[in-house]
């Protein structure tokens, strides 16, 4: 006979929740960015692999993030998710995950499941975050809309669901890692861009926990 | 004007409402600058009379077609897996007076928005 003592209890929504903590990011020098820089606007350079807009005038976005240690209980599988505030005139597309420095200021993938760590553009995730951030009183500011994404498939075209194994084999004892992403016009202009904050959701496609955070041009210094 | 060469892969095809190729997408897979487009970039190139003509896109990969193939129901096709693809053109990287915007990620959400 079972013990209900010990059945756990999931009340509250934010029991079941697939936890992950903004950080600054851990790797410098990764395509030349320095500690204090998480938003550097750039005219069009060489070419970087992995990085998607290298010809055309963009803005580079980067942050870390941490997955402390948890039991994930009550989740049986997720996709991670980000959504991002930009102007209307920009597109935004993301990097694999970082978690370490290789040659050439090129960027060591986070594998989960044997696989590196892609993402897909997702209108429902955009509309998550956006209710999301205003369902506590904010308001996407005129020009601006939120863009959304989910962990995917290699090929960038579908979303990939991780199973609760393959997360905890990823996160184990604590994930530390960095992303970066750039943003674009829509419809490439010849001019720059000039750098602005932008605000950034993280959570998943399965449970209610997310978190907002605002990268700024320059770092204010109680951050470090 | 004297045309540049470019090589990439085709990857898909805009077509017009009767259904006529009208343009193609590249990706590019030489570097090409200074006369010419970047390597990894996504470009259109224009299909009529008299010497092609490219312009770039934002796009990345087959996502942005299946988008715009969404917004656009029977206008565009994919070419998959992508052809080899060889022409000479005129590049003209911020494109022309009176060039077709491509759908682009983000349309739906800002159509909801509004004006």
């Amino acid at each position: 006979m079972a013990d209900t003592n010990l059945d756990v209890r999931l009340d509250s929504i934010y029991e079941r929740a697939l936890t992950v903590r903004p950080r600054l990011p851990l790797l410098d020098g990764i395509f030349d960015l320095g500690p204090n820089v998480l938003i550097a606007s750039h005219a069009p350079h060489a070419r970087i692999k992995e990085h998607l807009h290298d010809h055309l005038n963009h803005m580079h976005i980067r942050y870390g993030f941490e997955f402390p240690q948890q039991s994930l209980i009550g989740i049986d599988g997720a996709a991670l998710m980000v959504v991002m505030m930009i102007k209307v005139d920009h597109r935004v597309d993301c990097n694999p995950v970082f978690v370490a420095r290789g040659n050439h200021n090129e960027g060591i993938c986070l594998k989960i499941a044997g696989e590196d760590v892609h993402w897909v553009h997702n209108e429902e995730a955009s509309k998550k975050g956006t209710h999301l951030y205003e369902a506590t009183g904010r308001r996407v500011p005129q020009g601006y809309y939120f863009s959304g994404f989910y962990t995917s498939d290699l090929e960038e075209r579908r979303i990939k669901q991780y199973s609760k194994e393959e997360l905890k084999r990823a996160i184990g004892m604590g994930l530390r890692a960095d992303q970066h992403f750039q943003a674009t016009w829509r419809e490439p202009r010849n001019e720059s861009i000039e750098p602005y904050p932008v605000t950034i959701c993280l959570g998943d496609d399965t449970t209610a926990y997310h978190v907002f955070f605002e990268l700024r041009p320059t770092v204010p210094l109680g951050a470090f | 004007m004297n045309g540049i060469s470019i090589k990439g892969e085709l990857v898909g095809y805009r077509k017009s409402q009767n259904g006529v190729v009208v343009s193609e997408i590249v990706h590019v897979t030489t570097e090409g600058r200074p006369h010419g487009p970047a390597e990894n970039a996504f470009v259109e190139v224009e299909v009529g009379g008299g010497m092609r003509r490219a312009r770039y896109l934002s796009w990345i990969n087959y996502f942005d077609i299946e988008y715009a193939l969404g917004r656009e129901a029977g206008r565009w096709a994919l070419v998959e897996p992508a052809r080899g693809y060889s022409e000479t053109l005129q590049w003209m990287p911020f494109g022309w007076q009176g060039f077709q915007r491509v759908p682009t990620i983000g349309d739906s959400i800002l159509e909801r928005l509004g004006p």
